[in-house]
């Protein structure tokens, strides 16, 4: 009862649990598996495809979440976090966007510097952004993502290794997390039926 | 023999003050429902009972008494279709659980140190 009645334990609990279904992990690792596939294969035409992965994330917690666990709306403090955790992520995807238009018009064609280290740019961007979303909603295991992504993008600058085994690496150890973590949900959660009443 | 602490209290108030406490959250299984309602902004029934442990029938009556007292308010939606039921507490509900907090600490944070 006393850890109970920590109010601000609670809520982040509260928050925590909601989110430890494993969806995420499995979009976001997905959404990196393609984008490794993509620079391994240099078909670049198929990228608008998995940019779509983020489209599956309501119904997900729709059709998953949603009925063994019930639904939530949390305060507006933590729905500012939660904005502010996207407001991020895209600063951070226009920022890189803005340069790259930037120096491509000012240079007619990016720098030889950045073509060759375009894609460790997407390396550090991604762990920032990790680590930042990782902080602001208590999520310690993006934080251990974002090591993974500047460790691994560490090793492929060191040992000349091509870059898309960073996103392949990081891609297939978020999804596998994500799918043991919705295991874990699923025998946890059974359905009830509540849930069906609603 | 009443002499008077350091915050202008009689010694002896803070612990007569738990006889004023609020019955209708102090009870464990109330008390449970509105902690966990206070610290979002609403949750349907099954989120409560995942989060309290409470089955159907205790959580159904322990939110009628709630109910009863206007500390806890029902609000009917449709999801995909479906009806569906979400709850909150109420401006008075709120109140009523920030004042029990303020009390029971107040009368527990004066309280000496277990001795053995």
């Amino acid at each position: 009862m006393e850890s109970s009645m920590n109010l601000k334990q609670l809520e982040k609990e509260t928050y925590l649990r909601y989110h430890r279904d494993g969806i995420i992990d499995i979009l976001m690792g997905l959404f990196s598996l393609g984008i490794g596939w993509l620079f391994a294969s240099h078909e670049y035409t198929p990228s608008i495809i998995i940019w779509m992965v983020i489209l599956f994330y309501k119904p997900m917690k729709e059709k998953i979440t949603a009925p063994r666990m019930g639904r939530v709306q949390f305060h507006p403090n933590r729905q500012h976090r939660i904005k502010l955790g996207t407001g991020t992520i895209a600063l951070g995807l226009t920022v890189l966007l803005v340069a790259g238009t930037g120096l491509f018009l000012a240079f007619k064609q990016l720098p030889v510097f950045l073509l060759e280290h375009a894609p460790y740019l997407i390396v550090i961007t991604a762990a920032v952004l990790l680590a930042v979303n990782g902080v602001l909603h208590g999520i310690r295991r993006w934080i251990v993502y974002s090591v993974l992504v500047i460790v691994t993008g560490a090793l492929s600058l060191l040992f000349s290794c091509p870059v898309f085994w960073v996103f392949l690496i990081f891609g297939g150890t978020a999804t596998i997390a994500g799918l043991i973590y919705l295991a874990i949900f699923i025998r946890n959660h059974p359905r009830t039926p509540e849930s069906q009443n609603g | 023999m009443t002499g008077k602490k350091k915050n202008g209290r009689k010694d002896g108030e803070d612990i007569q003050s738990l006889a004023e406490i609020d019955r209708l959250i102090h009870e464990p299984a109330r008390l449970l429902i509105t902690a966990n309602l206070y610290v979002v902004e609403s949750a349907d029934f099954l989120f409560l009972m995942r989060q309290t442990g409470l089955t159907h029938g205790n959580l159904s009556s322990h939110m009628s008494k709630l109910e009863e007292a206007g500390y806890l308010e029902v609000k009917k939606e449709f999801v995909q279709k479906r009806p569906h039921t979400m709850l909150f507490l109420t401006e008075k509900g709120r109140r009523a659980f920030k004042a029990y907090s303020r009390r029971m600490k107040q009368v527990f944070g004066e309280f000496p140190e277990e001795t053995d």
